[in-house]
């Protein structure tokens, strides 16, 4: 086992160096690029922490939308997803119930990918 | 920002190509990029000949294979919408021989004023109903282009799938999910909602920008100025073209104006129907989904350029965690 800092917290050092350092002392497109891989490192250094607990969410959440239709599925992604397709949620209520599970499980992959863009309540 | 052109001593090879395209001495100076993506490349200089020193706007294609529209048809359509009222660059010469400067290129008028997004938002900021000009001035400049006749529109503008519009944005969809690496149940849901409340097809189609949003246009203190970047026309469904204008992610946060960050849907389908545009709720909203969950599934699959090697690029490799927002917004409008 390694002694600290951990996974996470040396990506949080990456990104910070990126930030800190290379932004300020490039310009176009490597600036860019500098800029992107310290949002990369960002994401990664959340998904390290983070990402356990937002995927077991996420599958509580596909077999309360799934229920009966995708129990004991190897994939539960993919049989929630065909079953959606196909038109398990074409009535009114269970438009409404399934959207509001969906996005439940989509605010889990912002809380790793984009912190705060999930502010939005449509029109 | 400054960076040059990189063929070897491209200004003098303008100068020369302009002069005899002229027929008068013309010197290219101050030669300088805009930007550089991969498929084109933007750039501003000056040209001088004995009457004066006019700005001018270079638009080259680096490699023509890769190209959306050729310049010449992108050249076509511009002038088509500039003679129909849409503010557009005037295009001065267009260019197919790729031994001038490497790439086939057009040369329009420069026109001055803010194009970066965050700064076209601090100027409406700083001017009272500049924002909401500005969008009444996009509905109208739709309405103008949308009025041109289809049949005067280049060939190679019309899709080659043979289906309608509505069709084939629902077949892309359909073809977007199968490629998925891993299954989305969010995009799931609005392919199955977006084929189930389908609109009837278009009564007749029009020419298309297909792009027009807060980044490609002109904007001064006196309101809009240009539509820019037109190599994405083609025949569509009028209704696509305004909806695009209201993707999120061209608000920049700005969430309480929809088009742009700066402007309400009100005012674009106001100025829209006052230029004699015929506007449709439904399928307005329609589009609305189907290219939030299109652009999505079209992050996805940048992604996967990269990991099959194709185009390998930072950018491109963490676009697919960006397809989470898309998901967000398409299920935010099926509340």
């Amino acid at each position: 086992m390694h002694q600290p800092p951990s996974a996470a917290e040396l990506l949080r050092t990456v990104a910070d160096t990126l930030n800190t350092d290379v932004v300020p002392a490039t310009t176009g497109p490597a600036q860019h690029q500098a800029r992107v891989a310290a949002n990369i490192a960002s994401i990664v250094a959340r998904e390290l922490e983070f990402g356990p607990e937002v995927r077991s969410r996420e599958l509580d959440l596909l077999r309360e939308i799934g229920g009966d239709a995708v129990r004991g599925s190897g994939d539960l992604s993919a049989a929630v997803a065909t079953v959606l397709r196909d038109g398990a949620a074409d009535s009114n209520e269970e438009h409404d119930r399934v959207r509001s599970l969906l996005v439940e499980i989509v605010r889990g992959d912002l809380s790793i990918a984009k912190p705060g863009y999930d502010d939005w309540d449509g029109e | 920002m400054s960076e040059n052109i990189s063929a070897d001593d491209p200004s003098i090879r303008l100068s020369t190509w302009l002069s005899a395209q002229e027929q008068t001495d013309i010197t290219v100076t101050d030669l300088n990029t805009v930007s550089a993506g991969a498929r084109r490349f933007n750039a501003l200089f000056s040209a001088t000949t004995a009457s004066g020193t006019t700005r001018y706007a270079l638009t080259m294609i680096p490699t023509a294979s890769i190209q959306l529209l050729d310049v010449a048809d992108e050249a076509s359509v511009r002038e088509l919408a500039e003679s129909a009222g849409v503010p557009v660059p005037h295009i001065h010469h267009v260019c197919t021989d790729e031994s001038v400067l490497g790439g086939p290129f057009f040369i329009s008028i420069a026109v001055e004023g803010e194009t970066v997004p965050r700064r076209v938002l601090r100027l409406i900021e700083q001017h009272d109903n500049l924002g909401s000009l500005i969008t009444r001035q996009i509905g109208t400049a739709l309405a103008d282009l949308h009025s041109i006749p289809e049949s005067n529109a280049p060939r190679t503008l019309l899709p080659d799938s043979g289906l309608g519009q509505i069709a084939h944005a629902l077949s892309q969809v359909d073809e977007g999910l199968s490629e998925l690496l891993t299954p989305s149940p969010a995009f799931s849901f609005c392919a199955r909602w977006l084929e189930r409340n389908a609109p009837i097809e278009p009564a007749w189609s029009t020419i298309v920008h297909s792009d027009v949003r807060n980044g490609n246009i002109i904007v001064g203190q006196d309101g809009l100025r240009a539509i820019l970047d037109w190599e994405g026309s083609r025949i569509g469904d009028r209704m696509e073209d305004l909806a695009w204008t209201t993707q999120r992610m061209w608000r920049f946060r700005e969430d309480h104006l929809p088009i742009g960050g700066f402007g309400t849907i009100n005012d674009l389908r106001t100025a829209y129907l006052e230029r004699g545009g015929e506007w449709d709720d439904d399928r307005f909203h329609w589009w609305r989904v189907l290219l939030t969950v299109r652009w999505g599934l079209g992050m996805a699959g940048q992604s996967r350029s990269h990991l099959d090697g194709s185009f390998v690029s930072i950018v491109m490799s963490a676009s697919a965690r960006r397809m989470a927002e898309l998901e967000f917004d398409a299920l935010q409008l099926l509340r």
